[in-house]
Parts: structure tokens; sequence; C-alpha cells
């Protein structure tokens, strides 16, 4: 039977609230943080793209193309010339695809039950995680929505295969793969959870298998290998182009391949490892520097909505969803590197799980509350998300207490930005870091007569200005002025 | 006439004594360091050699920490971590538990000592579990409660004055666990106020401990 008209009007009336509410939200955000290290060596190789020095594949520390492809293709269509581009825009770029993984969600409520998709949205645009990194110039929001475009096409593939499915699912994976190299973790995710999905069908069962004829009646050919090459080559297509920066440096081709090899290293110890259950612990009740943190509630319904896609009235596309979920948390949490801001891709799906989970307590209870109840159990989990917004986008917005964060830039950084903006402009910075004192490059993009040493140059005397890192000094230069770099470093302004 | 004659040599006399008294350098009591890992040693030559000391401040003897256990009041009344009763409890550690911390921006801590003193050195502790140094601390003794009259400041590295209280010239400082001894010259003031506007790591402004070394006016 179809939906009246109404019901649909109102849940489009919905959606637009929720997305002009999450723009909102993250908009406010968009300045709150100076750059984070990492938003800076992105943002410096868009400006050298927009400028016209073009982009070329590094394989031993940086991610795919598409996020400076995307962030050029923004200044050009807006028409921001490469010294016009700053945090704020550059941050538009990705807020553009936070907004779309939530157009998403809300477009998927069809096949996800409208009551799970809207609370599975409504918790995302309200999440700390979610509107820290889609206000953060890196690669993350982009990855999580090409993956969940990804996870919803495939799902729609298997059901009715069609070569148009095959081509658009070729393309997000070709997509997700030049926007970052782990992708092959969302794809193993992806793939083990359709082939679970495949053996736990039952007998008689409705599923994914079940082709749906095409719209004009006429018979459908299944043809699985055919589509599995179309989307091969369609994924192959998008990574040729990106990798080699639109066919102008084709060594990238192999090193996009090549830069496994250094995941693997990485993989396999460095600075930013983390137990197993750092992501769970990230999400459960804490203290963390005084501050109490958490989101136990969501984790509760989540854990509920998972119980509930394994039921056996359960839809394939919530058991799918499980699937991919829980096997992406779990390849994520037995890597030993570990960042917060990786969460945000299992994030949607816990979020879209916690919706499923209000379903399911709702219908536990008696008939009468059980009408009331998905809206009102979904307000308690919204505002619980809310709850934890006032401190992470507020007092600890940009605090490493804040366990959202990971080596945040210090708020005092602007000051020493400021300063140097007032020097004549062919004066000399000597910057002094074993790191280059990132985001600090990206500020002083238009200098060229900056220096980075990783200790003292001989010639340190013929420099205007000496910024000193705090790791290289045993103890406070004498009258230096101290300006905040990240947590426990500090540059010092050498008199 | 012949008392007034005799009284002006006897009070010199007693005003000369106290001026010879003995002076011993302040002891004051540092908690244990709490900052892990070994910075690589720059060769530069203006730095200050680690560990450095402060130079002593000489004190006569009666000279205590008169803000033990004093009322502390702030520009942030209601703290979400910590109080402020912290600040003047006599435990200078740097963990959960022994910090106030106030709110983002230019903050201030005001300890009223009872009676107006004669102080000789004021010792202060923001955090000193992490490398951080706290930024535009301005230190000032007043008579005045509402630090509006006979104001004096003590210290002062808001380079830039942001603050407004003059471009300030004390250095500077990495926040450790020897705090900051900043001599008080023998003021005599009743309120200490101490003003911090966030830090090199986060935008919020924390005190571990004040202690204020004088005694009693004679």
């Amino acid at each position: 039977m179809a939906e009246p008209a109404h019901n649909r009007r109102r849940f489009l009336f919905a959606a637009v609230l929720l997305l002009a509410g999450a723009a909102f939200l993250r908009y406010s955000q968009i300045n709150r943080r100076p750059l984070h290290a990492d938003e800076a060596v992105q943002a410096y190789q868009t400006w050298q793209l927009l400028r016209g020095d073009g982009y070329s594949y590094d394989p031993a520390d940086k991610h795919g193309p598409w996020l400076y492809y995307a962030a050029a293709a923004g200044a050009k269509i807006s028409g921001w010339s490469p010294a016009a581009l700053n945090p704020a825009r550059l941050r538009s770029i990705t807020v553009l695809a936070g907004l779309g993984t939530l157009a998403l969600l809300l477009g998927a409520a069809t096949r996800l039950g409208r009551g799970p998709g809207f609370i599975g949205a409504t918790l995302l645009a309200v999440a700390p995680l979610a509107v820290i990194y889609d206000t953060y110039f890196v690669q993350e929001a982009w990855f999580c929505f090409f993956t969940w475009a990804l996870f919803f096409a495939t799902l729609r593939l298997l059901e009715n295969p069609t070569r148009a499915g095959a081509l658009l699912v070729g393309a997000l994976a070709g997509l997700m793969q030049a926007t970052k190299e782990t992708s092959v973790l969302h794809f193993a995710a992806l793939g083990a959870a359709v082939i679970a999905l495949r053996m736990m069908r039952s007998p008689g069962a409705a599923g994914f298998a079940e082709t749906r004829p095409p719209a004009g009646g006429a018979k459908t050919r299944p043809e699985p290998g055919f589509h599995l090459l179309l989307a091969l080559l369609a994924a192959t297509a998008i990574y040729v182009v990106f990798y080699s920066a639109f066919f102008t440096r084709w060594v990238g081709v192999v090193d996009g391949l090549r830069t496994y090899f250094n995941y693997a290293a990485r993989a396999a110890g460095s600075a930013h490892d983390q137990p197993w259950y750092y992501y769970l612990s990230l999400l459960g009740p804490h203290t963390q520097g005084g501050g109490r943190w958490g989101e136990p509630l969501l984790l509760l319904a989540a854990l509920i909505g998972v119980g509930r896609a394994f039921s056996a009235r359960a839809q394939p596309t919530h058991r799918a969803l499980a699937l991919f979920t829980v096997t992406l948390l779990l390849l994520y949490s037995l890597i030993p590197y570990k960042t917060p801001w990786l969460l945000l891709t299992p994030y949607v799906g816990l979020a879209l799980l916690a919706g499923l989970g209000v379903v399911q307590l709702a219908e536990w209870l008696p008939a009468k509350p059980a009408r009331f109840a998905p809206a009102l159990l979904g307000l308690v989990l919204g505002l619980e998300g809310a709850w934890v917004d006032r401190s992470a986008l507020g007092r600890y917005a940009n605090d490493e207490r804040n366990p959202y964060l990971y080596q945040p830039t210090s708020a005092d950084l602007p000051r020493l930005v400021d300063a140097l903006a007032t020097m004549p402009a062919g004066q000399k910075i000597a910057v002094v870091s074993p790191d280059h004192a990132w985001p600090l490059p990206w500020y002083l993009r238009d200098r060229a007569a900056t220096g980075y040493f990783v200790a003292p140059p001989a010639n340190l005397p013929d420099y205007d200005l000496v910024l000193l890192d705090s790791r290289l000094a045993a103890a406070a230069p004498a009258g230096a002025t101290a300006f905040g770099l990240r947590p426990n470093v500090i540059l010092w302004q050498m008199p | 006439m012949k008392k007034l004659s005799l009284l002006v040599p006897l009070c010199l006399i007693a005003l000369s004594v106290r001026a010879e008294e003995a002076l011993s350098p302040l002891k004051v009591l540092f908690p244990p360091p709490m900052l892990t890992g070994t910075p690589v040693p720059a060769k530069l030559t203006n730095l200050e050699a680690p560990n450095t000391k402060p130079a002593p401040i000489m004190v006569p003897a009666g000279v205590t920490n008169l803000a033990k256990g004093k009322p502390v009041t702030s520009s942030d009344p209601a703290p979400v971590i910590g109080d402020l009763s912290l600040i003047t409890d006599g435990d200078k550690e740097s963990e959960e538990g022994y910090f106030v911390e106030l709110d983002r921006g230019r903050q201030w801590v005001q300890i009223d000592l009872g009676a107006a003193a004669e102080l000789y050195a004021i010792a202060v502790w923001h955090y000193h579990a992490q490398a951080r140094a706290y930024l535009e601390v301005i230190v000032q003794v007043s008579d005045d409660p509402a630090f509006k009259t006979n104001v004096r400041t003590l210290f002062n590295n808001d380079d830039q004055n942001r603050a407004g209280f003059g471009v300030g010239t004390s250095p500077a400082y990495l926040d450790k666990n020897i705090g900051r001894v900043i001599p008080a010259n023998k003021t005599v003031a009743r309120y200490v106020r101490l003003y911090s506007a966030g830090n090199t790591a986060n935008e919020l402004n924390h005190y571990i401990e004040v202690e204020v070394f004088g005694r009693a006016r004679p």
C-alpha cells in the first residue's frame, strides 16, 4: 500500500529541518579551533594545487588526492584565489561531506525504516565526533560519506543488479580509494558483511538474493561476473585518474599501491598506538582530566539494535548494517594505530543501530505508550549527544582532555600568527623544531624567507626572528616569549 | 618636650634594630616534579640551565604563609573542576583533585589575608603535570578589595598589554613543580590578586596553590 502523501511531506519537512540544524551546528564550529597539524598539511597541498604547482602523491605519509581536488574545485567554483584560502573556506568542503552523509541516511530511511533512519540521522547530526570531524579539513568526512554511499549502493545492487548500479558501486569504491588508502579495511568489512549475510539467509526468507523484476516486467538475467567487472573497471578508472594527477604523473598509480607497505609498517607500531578497546572506552563513561565524558546510552541502544538486527524478523538491511558496523569496529580495534577520527565511519553505523534499538525498545512497551516511545527515547539519546556537545564543542572544544580530539593545536597559536603577520615581508624567520612545527608552515606559506631546521643552524643570528620548539630546549630561554603549539609543546620566540 | 626628645632616639634605635634583623633565605616547600621525558638539549647560548632555581628571597624570622586557609574569590565564582578553597589548602600536587579550573579568557583569583601585612614573596603553582606556560600572568596587591586604589603590580609578563595594566616586563616561564616565587619587597597589603588568560596548551586557567609569605604589620 502506498504511503499517504502527507506522511511523506511531514518526513521531508523534518528531514530538511534536521539538515538545516546540522548545518547551523557545523558552521557555528567552523572557526572554533585553530588548524590542526594534519589539517594544515592538507591545506598546504590544496594551496599548492590551486596555485598551479600540481599534485604528486606521496606514498610515505600522505593520503589520497580526492580532498585536494575537491577543495581546489570548490575554490575555483567559488572564485577563491590561492591567497584567499582560509580555514573556514577549506572546512566548508568537509562540512558538505558531513551533510551529505546525513542526507544519505535520511534518503535511505525508506530502506532502514523511517524511525531508525530518522533517529540515527538525528543522533549523527548532534554527535560531537561528527560535528568536530565534519569541520576538520582532513579526509575523514568524505571517506565516511563515500563508505556509506557504497554500503547502500551495494545493498541496492544485490537487490536489483543493474549495470548502472554496478558502475555506481565501482565509482564509489574508486572514490574511497582516491580519498584514503585505508579503504581496503572498509572493503573488507563490507565484503565480510555481504558474505555473512548470504550465509545467514534462512531458506525461504526474504533477502538480497531475490532479484526484483525490472519496471517493464521484462525478465532480467543476473550477470554477477559482468557487474563485478564493470565495478572494477569504474573503480580502476577513478583510481588512475586521481593517482596519476589527471594523467600528468603516472608514477602516482604505482605509488598508490606502494603505500600499503608503509601502512603495514605503521600498523606494526607507532606513537599513535592504542589498546584494542580504545574506541569503546572513548564512547564509554569515563573521566578525563577532571571532566566526565561518554555516550553510554548510545552504546546501549546500539547494542539493542544489534540484537534486533539478528532477531528472526530482522530485515536484511538491518542485518547488513549490524554486520558491517561491527566488523568495521572490530577491524579498527584490532589495528594498533588509532586516532579518534577513524571512529567516524563506524560511528554512523552505531547511530543507525541506536535508532534501531530505540524502535526495538518501543516495541517492548505496551501498545499505547509505544506510539510515542520512539520519539521520546530518540529525544533522550539526542539530549545525551547535546549534553556531551556542551563540553566537546564548548568549554573543551580545543582541549586535549576532550576525548574526541587528538593533539589539538593550541588556541594560543593565532597570537603568534597575528604577531608574525605584522613582520615586514622580507624578514627572515627560522623555525627550529623536530617536525616543522605544523601547522606553522601553512600560516607562513607566503614567506619565502622562512627556514625550517631540526636543530639550530650555525647562522641562527642572521635570522630576524627565531622560534624554538620546547622539545629541543631543556629549559625556557631567558627572556623569550611563549606561544602554545600543541599539548606539551611550546614555541619560544627568542629575544 | 623632654619625653619627646627621649622617644625619638628610642624609635630610631628600634627601627635600626628592625632594619638589621637577621635575614635568611625563604624556604618554600616544592611538590615532587610531575613532568616526564628528557628534552634534547639545544646548543644555544641564552638558555637557562635546566632546573635553575630562582635567586633566594631573604626574609626575617616570623615570616609565614599568610594565605593558608584564607578565603579566595574569583572572576569565575563557580568553577567546573575543583573549588577555590584548593588554592590555599596547602596541597601542591598536580593531579586531579588538587587544582581548580577557571573559565576561558582572562580570569583572576583573589586572596583576602584578613589584615594588611608586610609581604615578602608570593608563590604560585598553576599546573605542573605538563609543559605549559600560563599567559598574561599578573600579580597585584592592594588594600582595596575591588583593586581600584593603591594597586601595586609585583609581576606582569603580559608583554603586549592585553590586560591593560601596562606592558609587562616579567619573563614568560614554564610552570613546573617549583612554581614561581615572586618577590614582594616588603609591600604592605591585605589583598592579593592573580590574573591569567589561558595557557599554551588550552584556553582555561588553573590554580593549584598560592602562598603569600609575610608577617603582621609591625
